[in-house]
């Protein structure tokens, strides 16, 4: 079976507008969570988030901005030829929770006003999969293109699609990427939810409140292994086993027993073939929401048993906040740079363990230790998880 | 690895009280919009209880046809292994009404939880996850008319790679003001209202509003469960894009796959756009000639965005039991570029395999053939 490798990453967040400026802000534990200036939030429980300060407002498309800006990056990274493999062996994967959210409400509004010149611009961004098509033409490829919508958990999905796009051979190359933009919209969305902190976003902290809403994009070349062989290109790590369960028990909250997240662990391990004690470090999902974490613990508990207390844990959602359709693949592409540097990141604003699960959140500091093999969890509404396993080469 | 998909279970919903009865005869939609006293109260008695208090017709239209299929395939849920039943859906426009409340409820100071979160399309297939316990992956895409058959060919792979035994899979479409809409403003609508598919005088898309689902599985697992399949699912091809090319590619790679050089007859995607018609008709000439019957269900159904993939495959998979190639109706004329054999009135005769198009932001041929005891 052909395996698939990670050999180009692009990364737009509040906390860096490339990878590089990213992980040195993950890394050193520097928060790009401000105040919003999007839109008014004064009605809302907090004023912050994690919103992108170098991209003007006035830019009307911007997840698509977003999007092509990380995607770029990561196809210099890959110095891939996209021409070059081929449309028929390329597909362009996005996950995505409501793609270009902010033009949509300026959609209403053109309609509202009988603006009918405006409405018909802005009709041309939306539903979704418009970003995906789009995306293929700034590259002036004609690929196939996908477009996973499941809130929270699209682009680890997208990345799960592409693996096993790769391993039947139907593709050599997949841009897999991920966007989420802030807006009033999904910020009074998790608001009328109480997901929100007022204070400050401390996963897995016995005090956590709630998440803190960003904004970004992550995109990430995979290649099957023979192919990036075949071009002599450095690989950052194997994209090694993925799993996807579902909780099926609640529409907006997880699972207390951590059902679906054990499922989609345990199929994740297996897929990768990689035993949980080989595991070097957990990126968690770690919104910072009460049920959340305290789910996560539960999954992690029952997959890793004591060995739960020895790996290192980590959320950077009090870095760059809940990305929603792009946390997936920022936080894979976050476990291949811990691969390549043989660092993992802190969880900030950690303080202190809920009593049962005292285990390593990596709290204040970065540390230094090798790491080998990573796995990735996140979780959505409707009780969709999933998993990705990166393997270092 | 599992070769051999079937399709043991189906489920409509549509604009006509009997979808297959109205199809088969060459029936026009009544309306663009489904029956709603009579979804109420189907998809009332699946969601029971307060936590579905809130489901929006979305869930009320895919829950239905869901439910539908279940029954259909005759499976027996508390007998499964639920974490090996997948769901692979499709949506267009998922959750759009949802999401134009939950707009306005932020204008008006009133916001409405519910409202937010049923404006992701994904709410839908979570809520079949819920009502049936089914704890396997849930893959949801959002694409445009091909959507649902693409969720279709993510719901066989799922089968294939060894991950899931049972996919309910298929895709669904609840009209509203936005989708009908923009489809208006990039002039892509009929203004005479009429569906002429690959009809010179053609004048574009009549929408509609509707669900579809199928229930796939091995055929080893439908066997040993004792359940005689439908029809086999064969193989599949995607192409980029809706040109003559994109969907030549599909149909080719559909055939290789399938190891079939011959069909008997193709259900076209063709739903009256000037431009898509064209690319699918060139296509079809490219590839198979002038001589092959090529019929589109949608003359009569009309364009259900998501729902539309699904729908046409459920139209071929009945027209194989009952041996009857449904008509192309309003069609009078081709043009030169359309020059291929379209079905005007209905068919009786021996149907062993269909070839179903779909043809959207990417372009899909399905394959289906009858499965013989």
């Amino acid at each position: 079976m052909e395996r698939a490798v990670i050999t180009g990453i692009g990364i737009v967040t509040c906390a860096g507008m490339n990878k590089e400026l990213f992980w040195e802000s993950v890394r050193e534990g520097k928060s790009g969570i401000s105040e919003i200036t999007l839109f008014d939030t004064s009605k809302y429980r907090t004023r912050l988030g994690g919103e992108i300060k170098e991209i003007k407002s006035e830019i009307q498309d911007r997840a698509g901005y977003l999007l092509s800006s990380a995607a770029i990056e990561a196809v210099r990274d890959a110095e891939i030829e996209l021409k070059e493999v081929g449309d028929e062996r390329v597909e362009i994967i996005v996950g995505t929770a409501h793609g270009e959210l902010i033009m949509w409400g300026d959609y209403y509004d053109a309609l509202r006003n009988h603006d009918r010149v405006k409405a018909e611009e802005l009709c041309n961004y939306f539903p979704p999969w418009m970003l995906s098509k789009r995306l293929s033409q700034d590259f002036g490829i004609k690929s196939l293109t996908m477009t996973i919508s499941t809130l929270c958990t699209a682009s680890t999905i997208a990345l799960g699609m592409a693996l096993n796009k790769i391993r039947r051979e139907e593709i050599d190359v997949a841009i897999v990427g991920g966007v989420d933009v802030l807006s009033e919209f999904i910020f009074a969305g998790f608001d009328s939810l109480r997901a929100i902190t007022p204070s400050i976003c401390r996963p897995f902290d016995k005090k956590r409140d709630g998440l803190i809403l960003g904004e970004g994009s992550g995109v990430l070349i995979i290649e099957s292994f023979r192919h990036a062989v075949k071009r002599n290109i450095k690989v950052y790590a194997e994209l090694a086993g993925f799993g996807t369960y579902s909780d099926a028990v609640h529409l907006t909250a997880p699972d207390r027993s951590g059902r679906g997240a054990t499922l989609s662990l345990n199929a994740g391990l297996k897929d990768a073939q990689v035993k949980p004690e080989n595991i070097s470090y957990i990126n968690a999902h770690g919104t910072g929401t009460n049920y959340n974490d305290r789910m996560e613990c539960v999954a992690i508990k029952k997959v890793f048993g004591e060995q739960a207390y020895k790996i290192p844990i980590s959320s950077i959602k009090p870095i760059i906040g809940h990305t929603s359709g792009a946390s997936g693949i920022i936080e894979v592409a976050l476990c291949a740079l811990c691969i390549r540097d043989n660092v993992v990141p802190p969880t900030i604003n950690f303080r202190e363990p809920m009593s049962d699960f005292e285990f390593d959140f990596v709290p204040v500091k970065y540390r230094e230790m090798p790491i080998a093999t990573t796995v990735s969890m996140n979780s959505a509404f409707g009780g969709s998880n999933a998993c990705v396993v990166l393997k270092e080469l | 690895m599992n070769e051999g998909i079937v399709i043991t279970g189906i489920g409509a919903v549509s604009p006509f009280d009997d979808f297959w009865t109205s199809i088969k005869s060459g029936k026009v939609i009544p309306d663009s919009r489904v029956n709603f006293a009579n979804l109420d109260e189907k998809s009332s008695l699946i969601l029971k209880g307060d936590r579905f208090r809130t489901a929006n017709y979305d869930s009320r239209f895919f829950v239905t046809a869901c439910g539908e299929a279940l029954k259909d395939a005759k499976i027996d849920l508390r007998k499964s292994d639920r974490a090996k039943i997948g769901i692979s859906a499709g949506a267009c426009f998922g959750g759009i009404e949802s999401y134009e409340a939950f707009h306005r409820s932020i204008s008006e100071n009133r916001l409405e939880p519910s409202s937010f979160s049923n404006s992701l399309a994904s709410v839908s297939p979570a809520i079949i996850s819920l009502v049936w316990e089914i704890t396997g992956p849930c893959i949801v895409v959002s694409g445009e008319f091909s959507v649902s058959a693409e969720a279709i060919i993510n719901g066989v792979n799922l089968i294939k790679d060894g991950i899931c035994e049972v996919v309910l899979t298929g895709g669904w479409e609840k009209l509203s003001t936005t989708s009908v809409e923009q489809y208006r403003l990039k002039g892509m609508l009929s203004t005479s209202g009429i569906c002429r598919p690959f009809d010179r005088e053609r004048d574009g898309l009549v929408l509609a509003e509707g669900a579809g689902v199928l229930v796939i599985e091995s055929i080893e697992h439908a066997l040993r469960r004792g359940k005689i399949p439908y029809a086999f699912v064969k193989g599949f091809g995607i192409g980029s894009g809706w040109q003559q090319n994109g969907i030549g590619q599909a149909m080719k790679s559909a055939c290789i796959q399938s190891k079939m050089e011959m069909v008997d007859y193709i259900s076209a995607s063709a739903n009256s756009s000037i431009k898509f018609d064209r690319g699918e008709a060139m296509g079809i000439r490219d590839i198979w000639g002038k001589d092959i019957p090529v019929t589109s269900i949608k003359s009569m159904l009309g364009e259900t965005l998501g729902a539309s993939g699904v729908l046409s495959t459920i139209s071929a998979v009945l027209s194989m039991r009952d041996n009857i190639v449904p008509p192309t109706v309003n069609y009078r004329q081709g043009e030169p570029e359309c020059d291929i054999k379209i079905v005007r009135e209905p068919v009786y005769k021996s149907i062993d395999s269909v070839m179903v198009n779909s043809i959207g932001l990417n372009a899909v041929s399905i394959i289906l053939r009858r499965y013989l005891p």
